[in-house]
């Protein structure tokens, strides 16, 4: 989409309110968040994601046959995973999920604004053509309805928010990231992906600080907000390959081969980060990661853990 | 040189301008004023534009070459120009991305 088109877009909205989808972390043990990373060099990915759930406690803990659940992943633009999502991950999912007798699943999805209409990168990128062969529905969250929520006196960028409409319908969130260096946000996993039920036309105002010259408005800073109202009941993350330079379209790519889970994006995306780490580049995650000030106002807003000590890594 | 590769990009665009049709001739204007704006980047400049720039270097002397074959907008055409439209609209995208306008 051109910018002129994209800057022409009209934001309507059919209602105002305070939702929220804010779970509860059932992923824990003794009071404690679960990570698990799973090594995908000596498995096969679907036994790999099963096990990846199954060690901090499996779909069930979280999920049950009754649940109209949303499936997030990650198609940001039309470019090969790990810049989007691998189709074989998304079906290894929805295949573990039927498994479990969780069957009403639906994809969600809205590219970044300069690769929108999404149908285009759905279309590119095979996904229609896939979800129609294993029967998963898809919304576009390219159009509306829209409801702008109110992020409440916690948020410090935004007063509120559109959000598709359609997330009222669901009854259980899966978020399902891959995992990059992101050369603005310096890193895009689960935290991030909130930004795909968001309305664009907020995305003008979400990057407006570097196009107006307002670097005191950061970006990621205003993204994180975007998690007020809304989080997942279960993290699904394809560490298979990473960006780790450049991201979210393009860069550097590395195998770290694994896949974790976890029901607390803090610490899933902490231990995301410290993987990338682990493959030294001249990128923006040379810091460390508590230090970084997405994760410390992630923190501020009550997304999830708040330091090593709250969770508990499980690996195979 | 890369400047000079948009200029060529852009004059071999044009060329194909006079047979292109409908739809596509309106989408073919816009990207020539795409290949245009992209030279005022300092991206354009860099060497990370380089499988950019020769993507669409590819794909506009395929079009080309189409027209010539076809002496008309027939379906060779319209599947050359279709990846010359992919490759241009990669230039665009990552330019947005590297100016910071989106993510």
């Amino acid at each position: 989409m051109r910018q002129e088109d994209f800057l022409a877009m009209k934001r309507e909205v059919e209602e105002e309110n305070e939702w929220r989808y804010r779970p509860e972390n059932v992923y824990t043990r003794d009071g404690k968040a679960l990570v698990s990373i799973v090594s995908t060099n000596d498995r096969q990915l679907k036994p790999a994601i099963k096990q990846a759930v199954d060690m901090i406690g499996g779909v069930r803990q979280a999920l049950t046959p009754e649940n109209r659940v949303l499936l997030k992943a990650n198609f940001n633009s039309d470019d090969p995973y790990p810049a989007s999502t691998d189709l074989g991950f998304l079906g290894a999912v929805v295949e573990l999920l039927r498994e479990e007798g969780i069957t009403n699943l639906t994809l969600g999805e809205r590219a970044g604004w300069p690769w929108m209409p999404t149908a285009h990168v759905l279309e590119e990128m095979g996904v229609f053509k896939f979800a129609e062969e294993i029967d998963l529905p898809v919304i576009d969250f390219d159009s509306g309805p829209w409801m702008d929520v109110k992020l409440g006196p916690k948020a410090k960028w935004w007063s509120k928010v559109g959000y598709h409409q359609s997330l009222k319908e669901f009854d259980k969130v899966v978020f399902l990231p891959c995992m990059k260096h992101h050369f603005l946000a310096r890193f895009t996993m689960s935290l991030k992906l909130i930004v795909g039920v968001t309305h664009p036309v907020d995305m003008q105002y979400m990057h407006a600080d570097y196009n107006l010259g307002k670097t005191d408005e950061p970006m990621d800073m205003k993204m994180i907000e975007l998690s007020l109202p809304l989080g997942p009941d279960l993290i699904i993350m394809d560490g298979r390959k990473s960006f780790v330079t450049a991201g979210p379209a393009e860069g550097e790519v590395v195998e770290p081969n694994v896949i974790m889970a976890s029901g607390d994006r803090i610490a899933i995306d902490v231990e995301g980060v410290k993987i990338l780490q682990s493959y030294p580049r001249d990128n923006l995650i040379k810091m460390p990661v508590w230090e970084m000030p997405l994760i410390k106002r992630a923190i501020e807003l009550g997304l999830g853990v708040s330091s090593e000590k709250d969770y508990k890594v499980l690996a195979s | 040189m890369s400047i000079a590769q948009l200029e060529e990009i852009v004059t071999d665009a044009k060329v194909t301008l006079d047979k292109a049709e409908g739809d596509d001739r309106k989408e073919l204007l816009l990207l020539i004023k795409d290949l245009e704006e992209a030279k005022q980047t300092i991206f354009v400049k860099t060497a990370d534009a380089k499988p950019f720039l020769k993507k669409c270097q590819d794909k506009v002397r395929a079009l080309k070459a189409a027209v010539k074959h076809e002496n008309s907008w027939g379906q060779e055409s319209k599947a050359a120009f279709s990846g010359f439209e992919r490759a241009v609209s990669k230039l665009r995208n990552t330019i947005l991305v590297r100016t910071q306008r989106a993510t």
